[in-house]
């Protein structure tokens, strides 16, 4: 893999959410999720995103537990939650500011839900691996053909990759 | 008694069979002995993508599969799709009788079955290959072997021909009149419905396991299969006074509305001169098991919405008027839609225009061919794309991760252009949803859906 910015947010995606990169970011990729994200993020935060993609590339040797704990426990406040806001918006195709996951992880956070800005696009809301992870599909979209719900989903691997998140 | 019963049981039989077979009359057609589904041919066309556009194009053949060549990008597959989509039409759009492609005539696709003469209304055997069309009882006088349009609308109870452009409306050219469509298969999808018996319900009732349509493949050389392949053809009726029927690819058909209840509409039929104007080519291969999907346009039908905000108008199309400036844009016409009545009341012409731009290399693609066309009326044709599955082995998406996600042709999928997720018109996804009368998947076809009883 290059250290190209978007291979690099590619490989981070894979270890903050826990999905193959190959899945992620298939050699055919006519959809292209990871690009309209690249460019989401760089437009909302663009700094301390510069940052979190140059974290991962110095340590994207490690393993992932060490690359997460690096993350979320030795880079500071604004890269932990941009770190979320990320890992929140591969699963659900929302965006969560940074700054509101901070606020809702104090001692005294304002009453659930935490806010959402939005469903980032209309084929976010078709690609978020939540869907994926419960091996089901969106309400109101599905690719599976006529029927498709009288039988068992593929598995879990089939979705994300991997032994399918087994450690 | 047992004679005169057993002879009153045929009667009565023979008596509800006329009366199913009411709207349409048949020759009595012997049936043709089984035929290999999908036989070994020895003439695939396997031109590499990177072959340069020359008149030589015009007599390589039929692509059994599409030739790829490295370096696998979505951008080089993209334009080995497109070439294997200009071969494709070349190869169908050649004359029937023999020959190359050029002089206007009957085509090779043309000669496919009908789907209304394989989904009989009363779920009888189709006639064999090359018989042909059934004519409705309407159309008495009608040429031998027309081809029959059967008109666009909502016509229950009644074993109709197609509803394209979908439910959403139909279509009408700047004459007022609508534009009409027909579906058909090769002979690998017809024979191979014929013989699993899947033209009526008790045969889709009767077939274990998953319905798989013959696939084309290239064994060896330019041996290999042709799979199966759909055709949906949208075809304007001509007006001399307007139309320039040499800029067309013209048929003169039988344009026949079956009559409906609700809405009321009465039984017609015509005979008319249409040009094509939108065509759908499908073909099963076996690397694409969610079916390659080409379209082509003729290329006066709409501008481009960019074409529109940058002023840049041709004088006319056929489905837009540069003039008009308080004209609805892709919006389907008022109710109630009766096809007989012509042209459509109040004014009211279609305002088309393409959502989706054609991309940069599917344009300079289109200029290299109709080069090779030029002087021919198959160089008003333009493909606008190719649909084809990404990842046709996946697990999780039996789409196949279709690319472009979305496609239209402005003719058939006008009111569903777009890049909207399930609202936005694409191929394979729509037809991945296409099942049969028991419920099972269909294999992205639709025609299974209208199969009737057998009586």
């Amino acid at each position: 893999m290059s250290n190209s910015p978007i291979d690099l947010f590619v490989g981070l995606s894979a270890v903050l959410t826990g999905v193959d990169s190959s899945k992620l970011a298939p050699l055919l990729d006519p959809v292209d999720i990871k690009q309209t994200y690249f460019n989401f993020v760089q437009g909302k935060e663009p700094i301390a995103f510069t940052q979190l993609l140059g974290i991962f590339q110095q340590n994207q040797g490690q393993d992932p537990a060490t690359i997460a704990n690096i993350i979320f426990n030795q880079s500071g406040a604004a890269i932990k939650y941009l770190a979320r806001s990320i890992i929140l918006m591969w699963y659900l195709g929302s965006w969560y500011e940074p700054a509101t996951l901070q606020k809702y992880n104090s001692p005294n956070p304002p009453p659930p839900p935490v806010p959402s800005a939005g469903v980032i696009s209309a084929d976010a809301y078709t690609q978020g691996w939540a869907w994926n992870v419960a091996q089901a599909h969106p309400m109101g979209y599905s690719n599976f053909t006529f029927g498709a719900w009288s039988e068992d989903p593929p598995t879990l691997a089939d979705f994300v990759g991997g032994n399918g998140g087994q450690s | 008694m047992k004679t005169a019963a057993k002879t009153i049981a045929i009667a009565a039989r023979l008596t509800l069979s006329l009366l199913f077979l009411a709207p349409f009359v048949r020759l009595a057609q012997p049936q043709s002995p089984t035929v290999p589904i999908n036989p070994t041919v020895n003439n695939c066309n396997v031109t590499r993508p990177d072959t340069p556009v020359t008149p030589a194009l015009l007599t390589s053949g039929l692509p059994c599969a599409v030739t790829v060549i490295q370096p696998i990008t979505l951008d080089n597959l993209q334009k080995a799709f497109d070439f294997y989509s200009w071969l494709t039409f070349i190869a169908l759009n050649s004359p029937a009788a023999g020959g190359t492609i050029g002089k206007d005539a009957p085509t090779i696709w043309e000669q496919f079955k009908e789907s209304q003469d394989i989904m009989l209304p009363d779920g009888s055997s189709p006639p064999p290959w090359g018989a042909p069309p059934i004519r409705p009882s309407k159309c008495p006088n009608a040429p031998a072997g027309a081809t029959v349009l059967v008109m666009v609308g909502k016509t229950p109870n009644v074993l109709t021909e197609s509803v394209q452009p979908f439910l959403t409306g139909p279509l009408i050219d700047q004459q007022g009149q609508y534009v009409h469509y027909e579906i058909l298969v090769n002979r690998p999808m017809f024979e191979f419905i014929v013989q699993n018996q899947l033209y009526n319900q008790q045969g889709q009732a009767k077939f274990s396991g998953t319905i798989t349509f013959p696939i084309g493949q290239v064994t060896s050389g330019s041996t290999g299969t042709v799979g199966s392949i759909m055709i949906k053809a949208a075809w304007k009726i001509l007006d001399p006074k307007v139309d320039d029927p040499s800029r067309f690819h013209t048929a003169k058909v039988l344009v026949y509305q079956a009559p409906s209840t609700n809405p009321k509409i009465a039984e017609s039929c015509s005979v008319a001169t249409v040009g094509l104007v939108g065509l759908h080519i499908s073909h099963k291969t076996q690397v694409e098991p969610q079916w390659v999907w080409s379209t082509f346009e003729h290329v006066d039908n709409v501008p481009t919405q960019s074409d529109v905000n940058s002023k840049k108008l041709a004088k006319r199309y056929n489905f837009y008027n540069p003039a008009c400036k308080n004209c609805k844009v892709n919006d389907p016409p008022p109710r109630p839609w009766d096809p007989n009545a012509v042209p459509f009341p109040g004014g009211f012409k279609s305002q088309i225009v393409r959502v989706v731009n054609l991309m940069d290399d599917v344009n300079k693609l289109n200029a290299q061919f109709q080069g090779i066309l030029k002087g021919t009326v198959w160089a008003n044709y333009k493909l606008i794309s190719t649909q084809w599955p990404t990842d046709g082995q996946s697990k999780t998406d039996p789409n196949g991760v279709p690319a472009p996600t979305y496609l239209a042709n402005t003719t058939m999928e006008t009111y569903v252009q777009g890049t909207t997720p399930q609202a936005s018109s694409s191929c394979i996804a729509c037809h991945g949803n296409a099942a049969t009368t028991k419920g099972k998947t269909s294999d992205f076809t639709y025609i299974l859906e209208r199969a009737q009883s057998a009586k």
